[in-house]
Parts: structure tokens; C-alpha cells; sequence
């Protein structure tokens, strides 16, 4: 029989999750390589998590319903503009048996357009498990979750698609020489096709890793628990060791989070 | 029924882990058990803690004295087989601890114009058992609050009582200097901010509060 029992409702393992969450803190990734619509692009970026409520389902699982991932992505795209543009010729004008030759206009190299901080909160809901487990000196209750959720963009796409599709234009005219109005104008199509589906396509694969492993700690001691802290000279530490711990989700009258211990002196 | 009923947390420890936490607390802090005036403790340290001597005129430096408690063991209601000259009610715990006293027994020269009084001290003393009942205080921690005591061991009834209520003064004092956080009894899990208790049931100590 465990020496100390701790529970939690629901109500209350929300509140520890949302401390959890904070103390995740901001998570970064890259830099990567993808594609959105014709356009290649490299980025980095970076998230947090906040909100949700939790519902505990026995015997082992936590459900975070609308969980916030609030996300920044900064991202640059390369424009090859012969990929996307035919190239300018001046066909040959003949004058009696006197004809010019053919003159295309060169393509501008490819045009690098500065960075372009994209950010917005996606929300997911997804299912997790507890994990109490011992790591060197120290015990943990890691919330784990179970499998990659669907995350659902919010409104705030549609502006990211804008300022993405401003950076581009503005690139365009600037350094597209001759084939800038032109691209200019190609973009715009190009990106009013791609859409705002398209670049939650494009940002998916960058926010997923965020979540598809995503752990939170609710719970970390050491192993040599300070029961008491020390006071002044004379009145030092007091430690226990936590021999066991476990945790579990158990269903009464309400359902709730349960962590057990075992201490030895 | 939930264990957090109507609250949002709860947490609780068993008498066994309750004993293991008074034991780490003793062995940790022993002056806690350990008193003495400076014949019998020089400076108070992480051991012992030193105390004055009783003032008395006519006794040079006063009396000398130490007291001294083993570790004490807790029961939680409802009371264990072994225990029974204070068994615990409802709500309430015994502990069982003994007890020595100990006296610097002087003797000395009855002559007040003398500068140079001889003094000789021969330390003299007896242990005795000691039965506490109490409940838990209310309040931010788990902290033994001290009802009754009983030795007995001593005689006539007149002198147990006075020893009683003696030892129940200064054991109050002792196990409530060593007050146990409540986030102990949730081995840190979260810093309960109590409500209700705490309470004793069912062997445990229990208490039922918000985060």
C-alpha cells in the first residue's frame, strides 16, 4: 500500500497541465526545406502550448481538448522566374530580305526574398497517457500524447497567405527587372490557387513534429524528496525517498487524477 | 466516493508514512528531541538544544536539568491492537515516545558570605514511557497538536499529574516545532491550498483543498 496518495479532478489536472505547458515553454525547429505550390522554401520555427481542458478517461489516458499551438514561422522562398515565366523574345522583323535576329531578354537570377515571419494558434484536441518513470535522481509524470492530431488552422491563415503574397510581389517588382510586372502578376494567380488549403498543407509537415511527440511534465521531484527545507543552521533538510510512484486515472463520482507514493526514511 | 469530494485536490498519508516522515524529521533535527541547559548542552546545534537553567536563589547557577525524547510513533485512528493506554478516537491520534529527565544534582555550601562556593553536580536521572493523544491542528500543515499525556508508570496519582501535564507542555512544544508542509504529503505533486482538514480517518491523515 503507497504511503502518500495525491488526487486531482478535472478541474484541478487542467490547472496542472496549464502549468505544464508553460514549462514546455517555446519549442524551435529547423531550419527545413519545403515546397508551397511552385515555389521552394526554407524556414525555421517555433511554438507553444497553452490552454485546453482536460478530461480524465480511466484507466490511463488524458484528453486535452483545444489545446493552443501558437506558432511563428519564418520563411524564405527562392524565385526562379524561368520556371515561371516564358522568356521575353523579340521575334525576327524582316524589312525587304533584311531581318533582325531574334532577341530574348535574359532572366534576372534567381530572386531570394527576405524573410517572411508567418505566425497564428492552431488549436488540436488529442488523447495522452501518464508515464511516472524514474530518470537518474529525479521522478517524472510525463503526460504523453498517443498520436498525431488533425490541427485546425484558424482565420489567421489567411492573413499569413497575404503577407507571404505581399513579400513575394514586392520581391518581384523590385528585382524581376523587365519580367517583374509579369511575375508580379503570375504570383498573384499562382497564389490566389494555391490558397489558404495550400499553405496549411505547406505548414502542416512544419507544425506536426511540434506535436506528434509532444510530452508534458506534470510531476518532478527528486528521488530524495526534501520534505522539509532547511531552516537556519541548526534545522537542516529533511529528506525521504520516494521509492515508487505511479499514477493513474481512477472513475467514482467524478473522474480523477491520481498519483501514489512510496517513501522510506 | 471521489477521493476530492467537493474540493478539487486531496491528499493524505497513511500512519506508516506518517511515522517515516516523523522519523526523517527526528533524525534530521534531533534538538527537536533534545533539551538541556549548558551542564548538559553547551550551545544549541543541530543535536540539542540549549536551554537556561532554572533560576532558584541560593543555587549556584541554578538548576542544571536536560529532557530528552526517543522518536516518537505515531497511531492513527483507528487504533492499532498494541495500542492502549490512550487509545486514539475519532479524528484523533496517540503517539508513544519515552522520556528522560535528567537533574544536575548539586551539593554545595550553605555559606552565603563565602565568594568560593564548592559545587559538585552528579547528573541523576529515569526514563520514563509516555502516551500522547491529540488531534491535527488546522492549519497550513500537518502539525500535531498535543490533548492529553499519560505515564503510567508514575506514582502516586498526584505526581503523575503533575509530570503529565509537564510532559504534555513540553512535548506540544517539540512536535510542533516540527510541522510537516502539506505539499509533503502530496510528495510535491502541487501546493494545496487547504479547505478542509486536516483530518484523521482510516489510518490517514487527509486533507482536502484547491491548487
Amino acid at each position: 500500500m503507497p504511503d502518500i496518495t495525491a488526487a486531482a479532478d478535472e478541474s484541478a489536472a487542467t490547472r496542472l497541465l496549464g502549468i505544464a505547458e508553460a514549462a514546455l515553454g517555446t519549442q524551435k525547429s529547423g531550419p527545413g526545406t519545403g515546397s508551397l505550390g511552385p515555389f521552394s522554401a526554407s524556414y525555421s520555427a517555433q511554438a507553444s502550448f497553452s490552454g485546453g481542458a482536460v478530461n480524465l478517461k480511466p484507466p490511463n489516458i488524458i484528453e486535452l481538448a483545444g489545446c493552443n499551438l501558437a506558432y511563428s514561422v519564418s520563411v524564405s522562398f527562392t524565385l526562379d522566374i524561368s520556371k515561371l515565366l516564358p522568356q521575353i523574345c523579340i521575334p525576327p522583323i524582316c524589312i525587304l530580305n533584311f531581318c533582325t535576329p531574334q532577341i530574348c531578354l535574359p532572366y534576372p537570377p534567381p530572386i531570394t526574398v527576405p524573410s517572411v515571419n508567418i505566425g497564428d494558434t492552431v488549436t488540436f484536441s488529442a488523447d495522452f497517457h501518464l508515464n511516472p518513470h524514474l530518470v537518474g535522481p529525479d521522478w517524472l509524470i510525463d503526460v504523453k500524447i498517443n498520436s498525431i492530431p488533425q490541427l485546425r488552422f484558424g482565420p489567421g491563415t489567411a492573413g499569413a497567405l497575404a503577407t507571404i503574397g505581399g513579400a513575394l510581389v514586392a520581391a518581384a517588382l523590385a528585382e524581376g527587372g523587365v519580367y517583374g510586372p509579369a511575375l508580379a502578376v503570375a504570383l498573384g494567380l499562382l497564389l490566389a490557387a494555391i490558397g489558404v488549403a495550400g499553405l496549411e498543407g505547406f505548414l502542416g509537415p512544419i507544425l506536426t513534429p511540434f506535436v506528434s511527440r509532444l510530452t508534458f511534465t506534470i510531476y518532478e521531484q527528486p528521488q530524495l524528496y526534501p520534505a522539509i527545507p532547511a531552516a537556519g543552521p541548526f534545522d537542516p533538510v529533511v529528506d525521504v525517498t520516494i521509492t515508487a510512484l505511479d499514477a493513474v486515472v481512477q472513475a467514482t463520482d467524478k473522474n480523477e487524477l491520481v498519483i501514489t507514493a512510496s517513501i522510506a526514511g | 466516493m471521489s477521493l476530492t469530494q467537493t474540493n478539487h485536490v486531496f491528499a493524505s498519508v497513511t500512519e506508516q508514512g506518517l511515522n517515516t516522515l516523523l522519523h526523517a524529521t527526528f533524525t534530521a533535527r534531533p534538538r527537536y528531541l533534545n533539551y538541556g541547559s549548558s551542564l548538559f548542552v553547551k550551545t544549541t546545534s543541530v543535536l540539542a538544544t540549549n536551554m537556561q537553567p532554572i533560576p532558584f536563589p541560593g543555587v549556584p547557577g541554578g538548576i542544571q536539568w536536560a529532557v530528552r525524547f526517543t522518536i516518537p510513533t505515531i497511531d492513527l485512528f483507528p487504533p492499532d491492537a498494541k495500542s492502549s493506554t490512550l487509545p486514539p478516537g475519532a479524528n484523533q491520534f496517540t503517539i508513544k515516545t519515552s522520556v528522560t529527565l535528567t537533574l544536575g544534582c548539586m551539593t554545595f555550601s550553605a555559606a552565603p558570605d563565602n565568594p568560593t562556593v564548592q559545587v559538585s553536580v552528579n547528573p541523576i536521572a529515569f526514563s520514563l514511557d509516555v502516551w500522547a493523544r491529540g488531534e491535527l491542528a488546522t492549519t497550513n500543515a500537518v502539525v500535531l497538536q498535543i490533548d492529553q499525556v499519560r505515564m503510567p508508570q508514575v506514582l502516586p496519582g498526584g505526581l503523575e499529574q503533575v509530570l503529565d501535564c509537564l510532559i504534555r507542555m513540553i512535548l506540544q512544544a517539540a512536535v510542533s516545532d516540527a510541522a510537516l508542509p502539506l505539499t509533503a504529503i502530496s510528495v510535491g505533486a502541487f501546493q494545496l491550498i487547504l479547505q478542509r482538514g486536516p483530518l484523521i480517518d482510516a489510518d490517514q491523515a487527509e486533507a482536502w483543498g484547491d491548487i
